[in-house]
This record gives structure tokens, sequence and C-alpha cells, in this order.
């Protein structure tokens, strides 16, 4: 008897697509870029020497780690000069450039060896910018989907489980969200408050959720009366274990679609907004908002235009490649 | 009927259905689909609930356990559940958390489709696993060890490594099996199996009613076998209740029900039965006409538009009779 449960007949079914594997590959390989940020762009060295004394300046910048590493003698070091003086061994990050610092020498500097991405306006490296730009993108598609989600699934779960008057309320409910031109909601709620990743995140959240729930409010209405509903019930399961435990792990398929395009969505929204002014604010780094310096020096400095264009396009057309695979593996008629 | 007369019944009967009247609100109007239903259900032996599909069997199961959704509801009647000389339950008037106490661990049900039974998205250990915690308080790893145990036991080969599969990798039977086994896991006083077998092959039917029957005689539980197939009742039943619209039409001990039904219906029943002794008696029997529709009963005997028997007093209001153990609805028996 082969085992072989069903996640994984889908997994092999999504695989077998080189797109998706290709989609897949590169949201992984974003996921764990953004997440390793500090190392890749960075300049605190890795490794340092130094009459003697070895240090790992660089493990200073290290999520929360970071507070048993304290070097303060090494504040004002340039660990760049460093790299090719007698006496100092130094072992520099890929990007030896960290994204907030700046230098007024080298400003508007197109892509060369030393700064890959080339500098913007006030000589910072936009490499360095565009791999933390990464932590920013992701985090709010992941946080603002997450929240969507947690609000649509709880929301559609209780009009789809309970119907009648509590599904009209409910559904109507959807309906005027639904109405709303999200991105200008948005826009004007922002307008009123101060923009900050974490207020996007949560205004996001709460303006999308509608069409989760209505996806998993349909799944439900079609589940509820299912044999294996009627069996748990029979076995004396409680309601919220038949709704959570029982309905919603089989309602879940097309709301993982949905997850990977909003994700994608969200993504879009931020850096919209950032390019717009309304998003992440300076000198925070992100893609939008090196995007929206770029408008200014537009016919001067293409790079400052093309690198966070092109991560915008990629990660989004990874996302939705990743969705769109996803589709087709859970969609019954296409296999 | 007097009080010394309940605790007689009591002590026999696990289950004490009175006067349940089970409605649903439909387009043309509401229909009673357990209509004034009446049962006691004997303790440590199968009785067969028989009648043909929408007469009222599965409504009246759902009924005691109150499972009934919407638009259907339970409008009267009491339910009875004795668990020993001490303890009864009124299932009625239980509040729902006593109720949910009650469902899976005292009562426990199987359903006629195996197939669609089970949580698709859980092993099955893990669905066995689920009923042992949720009424016995054991700690995973026993309840694990328990489900292997009850897998076992209803004959499931291999059952340590099949605890780990998913529905979709076993057969329908083996199906069946696992959801025996789920509702014997807490040891419920009774089992209501609705059509259990069904959806299975026959040569697979008869496995699983021998190990329901294997089951009643060793652990001592009570079976309320609902079926629409007397092939079966004969041979696993020790008392049959014969439904017909929503009504018991006739109640009696097997061999009494075989031997000498009384109710037409019951008659017509049996001798569409093809029989594999007899000599050549030419056609099989069918009972002409169709059930009547739940909106449209004909006033009196429900069954009068299909019987040979019928006469006028057929057509006020019928009152069950009794001879004895056996009941029947009827004013012109055979």
């Amino acid at each position: 008897m082969k085992k072989k449960s069903l996640k994984k007949i889908l997994f092999e079914q999504f695989w077998e697509s080189r797109l998706n594997r290709v989609g897949f590959c590169f949201v992984v390989g974003m996921l764990i870029f953004a997440l390793l940020a500090p190392f890749i762009a960075n300049n605190k060295p890795y490794y340092y020497k130094h009459e003697g004394k070895t240090s790992y300046p660089i493990l200073e910048d290290v999520y929360v780690l970071g507070q048993y590493f304290k070097h303060p003698e090494f504040m004002n070091t340039n660990f760049r000069d460093l790299k090719n003086t007698p006496g100092h061994t130094v072992v520099l990050a890929p990007v030896p450039y960290s994204p907030y610092e700046y230098n007024l020498d080298e400003i508007l500097l197109p892509p060369s060896a030393t700064h890959y991405m080339g500098t913007d306006d006030q000589g910072r490296d936009v490499a360095a910018r565009m791999i933390y730009g990464s932590q920013i993108s992701l985090s709010v598609g992941f946080v603002a989907v997450a929240l969507y989600v947690l609000i649509g699934i709880i929301i559609g779960a209780i009009a789809g489980y309970f119907g009648g008057w509590i599904d009209i309320v409910i559904s109507r409910l959807i309906e005027i969200v639904m109405c709303f031109p999200t991105f200008f909601l948005i826009l004007a709620i922002i307008a009123f408050i101060e923009p900050s990743i974490y207020k996007i995140m949560i205004v996001i959240g709460i303006t999308s959720w509608t069409g989760i729930a209505r996806l998993v409010r349909g799944e439900f209405f079609k589940l509820r009366d299912q044999d294996f509903v009627t069996s748990a019930r029979a076995l004396g399961v409680s309601t919220p274990g038949i709704i959570f435990k029982h309905i919603l792990p089989n309602a879940l398929s097309p709301v993982l679609v949905s997850i990977t395009f909003g994700i994608a969505s969200s993504i879009m929204v931020e850096s919209s907004l950032s390019f717009l002014g309304f998003g992440v604010q300076p000198p925070t780094a992100s893609w939008g908002q090196i995007l929206s310096q770029s408008r200014d020096y537009m016919d001067i400095a293409w790079w400052l235009m093309a690198f966070p264009g092109f991560a915008i396009f990629l990660t989004i057309t990874a996302f939705n490649l990743v969705g769109d695979g996803m589709r087709d593996a859970i969609d019954p008629r296409t296999s | 009927m007097t009080s010394g007369e309940v605790i007689k019944n009591n002590s026999m009967s696990i289950l004490e259905i009175k006067n349940l009247r089970t409605s649903f609100q439909t387009k043309q109007g509401k229909i009673y689909a357990a209509d004034n239903v009446s049962m006691s259900i004997p303790r440590g032996k199968i009785t067969a609930l028989v009648g043909e599909s929408g007469c009222g069997k599965s409504v009246t199961a759902m009924s005691v356990l109150r499972l009934i959704q919407k638009p259907g509801k339970v409008e009267s009647g009491a339910v009875t559940l004795t668990l020993d000389e001490q303890k009864t339950l009124e299932l009625m008037t239980l509040d729902d958390e006593a109720m949910r106490k009650v469902r899976g661990n005292k009562i426990a049900m199987i359903f006629q489709e195996p197939m669609t039974s089970l949580n698709p998205v859980y092993t099955v250990g893990d669905q066995i696993i689920e009923a042992i915690t949720l009424h016995q308080g054991l700690d995973y790893n026993a309840a694990r060890d328990k489900a292997v145990e009850m897998l076992t036991r209803v004959g499931i080969p291999n059952a340590k490594e099949r605890v780990d599969n998913y529905p979709h990798e076993m057969s329908g039977g083996m199906r069946q099996r696992v959801m025996i086994a789920m509702g014997l896991s807490c040891h419920p006083d009774l089992l209501i199996a609705d059509e259990p077998t069904t959806a299975l092959d026959v040569t697979i039917q008869a496995q699983i009613l021998e190990l329901i029957n294997k089951l009643v005689q060793e652990t001592g539980m009570s079976v309320l076998l609902i079926t629409h197939d007397l092939g079966i009742v004969a041979s696993y039943a020790e008392k049959v209740m014969v439904m017909y619209a929503g009504q018991i039409v006739e109640e009696a001990d097997t061999m009494t029900l075989y031997k000498k039904p009384k109710h037409p219906y019951t008659k017509g029943l049996l001798a569409s039965i093809p029989s594999m002794t007899g000599k050549k008696e030419g056609r099989l029997k069918a009972i002409p006409g169709v059930v009547p529709s739940l909106t449209d009963l004909p006033k009196g005997c429900r069954f009068q538009d299909r019987c040979e028997r019928k006469t006028e007093a057929c057509l006020a209001p019928i009152d069950i009779t009794c001879e004895g153990d056996h009941l029947f609805r009827c004013v012109n028996p055979h």
C-alpha cells in the first residue's frame, strides 16, 4: 500500500509545471533573501582581526541576538577602507553598505563594481536599500494577508455555518465593504493618520477580507450538510470543533490560492502607497519608496527606477505563478 | 400508563420513545416525517426498524440524538435513555452540553455512506482518537493505543499501520469498519446503525452485520438497526418494527413477524422478497401504488390506497392494537 496523502498528490501535481517550480523557488528565495538581509547588505564585516583581537561585528545586526554583541568601539570605523590596510583582516558582506549610510560625495552614481545598483540622491547604496526593502514588501504582504485571512475566515465561517438571518446580515455587510474602492479608502484613511508600515498592514487587512469571507462562506454552505459533518456531530463534537476542526480544513484549499494572489496585491498596494508618498516614510527603505525618489531624477538616474520596478514586477509575477499553479492543482477539472 | 409499568419497562429497555413528532417546514406546508412514533428498544439485543426510503426511519434516529437540522424540528415527544437501574436521562429536555456528552458516548450512530462519513483531511486514526479523547479524557498515546485496539477488534488487518491511513486509501467495507470502531470506541450503551450496509456489496454486508452481531454478544450493547432490507433483519434482529409514512405500523419479535404478519404492508414487504428455497411461485409480488406524499396523506390509514383489504373503517384514524407483544396499526389485519 503506497502512502500518499492528498497534500502530497496536490504538491506533485503543482511541481510538474516548470513555471510553478520557477515561481515557487523565486518566492522561497525571496523569503530567505529578505530574512538574511542584514547578512547580505551591511557595512560591518563578518570577521575582523586586528592586533590579535578577533571580532564578528556583523552579529550586532542580528535581529534579537544583536544586543549581546555590541561593539561600541567600532562606531565610527569604516571597514571598507580597512580592507586593504596592512595589519587588518576584514571579511565584508557581499554588499558592504548599510541602507541608511549616506555619503554626499557619492550621490547619483550609476551602477558600478562598488555600488552594484548605483546610489541615490543622498549617496546611499541602492542595492543595500533594495535588499532591506524586500523585508518591508514581503512583511506587508504576509502580515496584511494573514490579518485579512483571519478576519475573512471567521466571518465567512460563521455566515456559512449558521446560515439564516446571520448569513443575511453578514452577506450584506460584505457587499457594503466590497463597494468601497479599497485603494482610495486606504488613501483616505492614511491621510488622517500618520503613515507607518504597521498602519498600512492593518488598513489593508481590515479592508480586504471580503473576498476570503465570501469564499469561505460558500465552502461552508457546501460542506455543512456533508455526511462527515453529521457524523462528527453524532460523535458529540462541539460546534466550534465542527466549524474549525472538521469543516475549515476542507474549505481551505481555495483560500490558499487566494492567499498567494492576496500577497501579490498587498505588495502592489504597499508599493503604490509608498510611491505616492503615503506609505513607508524615509529613511526606511521600501521598493515603492525608492521608485518614488526616482521620479525627480528620471532623466539622469535610470537605475533608481529600473531596479525597484523590476523587483516589484518579478515578485508579483512569482506569487501569481504560484497562485495559478495551486489553483490548477486543486481544481479537479484540470487534472 | 401507571408508574409501575414504567419501571418494569425501563428495566427491560434501554431506550424508550414516546409520541415523537418531528416536522419539516416545506413550501407545500408542514409535514410530519415522524408522526407519533413510540417504541422501546430492548437492552442487549439487535432491534430492527424497517421501512422504505423516506418513511421516517432516519428522522426518528436523528431526533433521538437531537440532530435534526432546520427546517426540521422535534415538536413533541419524550425520549428516555435508561443507563442502569438508578440512572435515566430524558434526552429531549437535556441541555445542549449534556446532550453532547450523550452523543458518541452513550448513544453512537453509524451512517449509511461510509465513503463520505469520514473526514477526508484526517487519518482514520485521528478521527477515532478524537472520539476517544472527547469523551474519555485519555491522553493522545493512550487514545492511539485504544484506536489500534478498536480497529483490530472490528477486523481491520494490520491495524497498527492502517491507523495512519487516510479514508481515501481504504475500501468501502474498511471504512464502514472504521465507522463502527469509531462508534464503539467509547463503549456506547446504544448503537444506532442507520442502514450500515446499504452502500456495500453483498459479501461485505454479511461481514459487517456479522461483526455487529459479534460485538453485541461480546459487549452486551444494544443496537437499533435501521434498514430497508427484511432479509438481513431475519438473521440478526430479535425484534422488528415496521414503519410506513411516518408511523410505526407493526411491531413484533422477528419470528412472529415473519410467520404471522398482521399488517397488509408487512405482508406485502415479505411477499416481495424473492425466495431461494421455495418452489416456483411465478412473478414476485410487488405492492401496488406508491408511498403517499407526506404533504397529502389520506385520512385514516395511510396504507389504504395500496391495500387489498381496505374497508370503510380504514377511513377513520386508526389506533395501535396490541396482541401481547405484537403491535399493529390495522383494523382488518391478516
